[in-house]
């Protein structure tokens, strides 16, 4: 299957990512690169991944949280691609991680500096984010709903993506 | 650098995506913006929950069951010797257990879906819909926009 060293290009990040986040219940054209590189198919199931680790936060929770919640889902994240590689008998490919877990960062430092720009009213603030949040009790249900919704559509292996020299 | 912007992106990106996405799976019902935009009564909430707790256990033994024939699957495919009989009959037990899962999921949609009045019923399908082609426009968009200087034009990716 590995016949890596024959091809001419890898797909890179945005491909895998916009690959990796298909409309629910629409088959997805696949370049039928990903058919025969299995490093880049390793990439895909990666992002797919961590991108379900990100899935479990919305954006209202994800501005509300503390220093240390931002250290935790850091940690979450790279738990996660860490298992992730694992499955695979991996341990190269953290590379790409890195930025990820650099950007949960800086993202923790923008939220900020993007409140004061546009400086919401405190109650229209507490207002959105009720508006958005699921209440504590819920948030472990909800998760273990979204991964099953997640893997019973396949999101956890290729097949149920089309490759594209296929249409 | 360049990987740690496009990630940056990808993480806005993905951010909001699931805040529009995100309401409307898992636990909707619980949600306060997708409960008062149906209108949802306190009764049918607490009907909508009762279905789930009722298919929680389930979900969780069916879960598990098809990520240990996942792993038991990816073991076998990457063993110096793969026997093809048993990679079919691995592959054949990992697409039974999503069956399933996909079956109770199927199931709990079907029995929410009762409490729920037809207009209620129409208005969530509506509300999925739009999230569908809004993620699906934004995914062209970084296609379109993110893409263009890095990889060749589909067409010649095609050809190689």
């Amino acid at each position: 299957m590995d016949t890596t060293n024959d091809l001419p290009k890898h797909l890179d990040d945005a491909t895998l990512f916009a690959l990796a986040t298909p409309a629910a219940g629409e088959p997805e054209a696949l370049p039928g690169h990903l058919s025969r590189c299995s490093s880049c198919a390793r990439a895909l199931a990666e992002w797919k991944s961590a991108i379900r680790t990100l899935g479990e936060e919305e954006l209202g929770a994800i501005g509300r949280r503390s220093p240390e919640a931002w250290r935790a889902a850091e940690d979450a994240t790279m738990a996660a691609i860490r298992r992730a590689s694992r499955r695979r008998g991996i341990v190269r490919p953290l590379r790409w991680a890195v930025g990820i877990a650099a950007s949960l960062l800086i993202l923790a430092l923008a939220i900020p500096a993007r409140r004061r720009e546009r400086r919401p009213s405190p109650a229209a603030s507490a207002s959105q984010a009720e508006e958005n949040a699921l209440p504590v009790a819920d948030r472990a249900d909800d998760a273990l709903l979204k991964d099953a919704e997640f893997l019973a559509r396949g999101g956890d292996t290729l097949p149920d993506l089309v490759p594209e020299d296929s249409l | 650098m360049k990987r740690c912007a496009l990630a940056l992106a990808a993480v806005l990106w993905a951010g909001s995506l699931f805040a529009q996405q995100g309401a409307l799976e898992g636990k909707w019902w619980k949600r306060p913006v997708v409960a008062r935009q149906l209108e949802l009564t306190p009764e049918q909430t607490a009907q909508l929950e009762k279905i789930f707790a009722r298919t929680k256990p389930h979900l969780i033994d069916l879960r598990a069951e098809l990520e240990k024939k996942q792993f038991e699957y990816e073991q076998a495919m990457s063993s110096e010797k793969v026997d093809r009989k048993a990679i079919e009959s691995l592959i054949e037990a990992r697409e039974n257990a999503r069956a399933a899962l996909q079956k109770q999921l199927a199931l709990m949609e079907l029995d929410m879906k009762q409490v729920l009045k037809p207009e209620q019923r129409e208005r969530l399908m509506q509300m999925r819909e739009n999230a569908r082609r809004m993620m699906q426009q934004r995914r062209r968009r970084l296609r379109e926009e993110g893409l263009e200087d890095e990889a060749p034009p589909r067409k010649q990716r095609r050809q190689r």
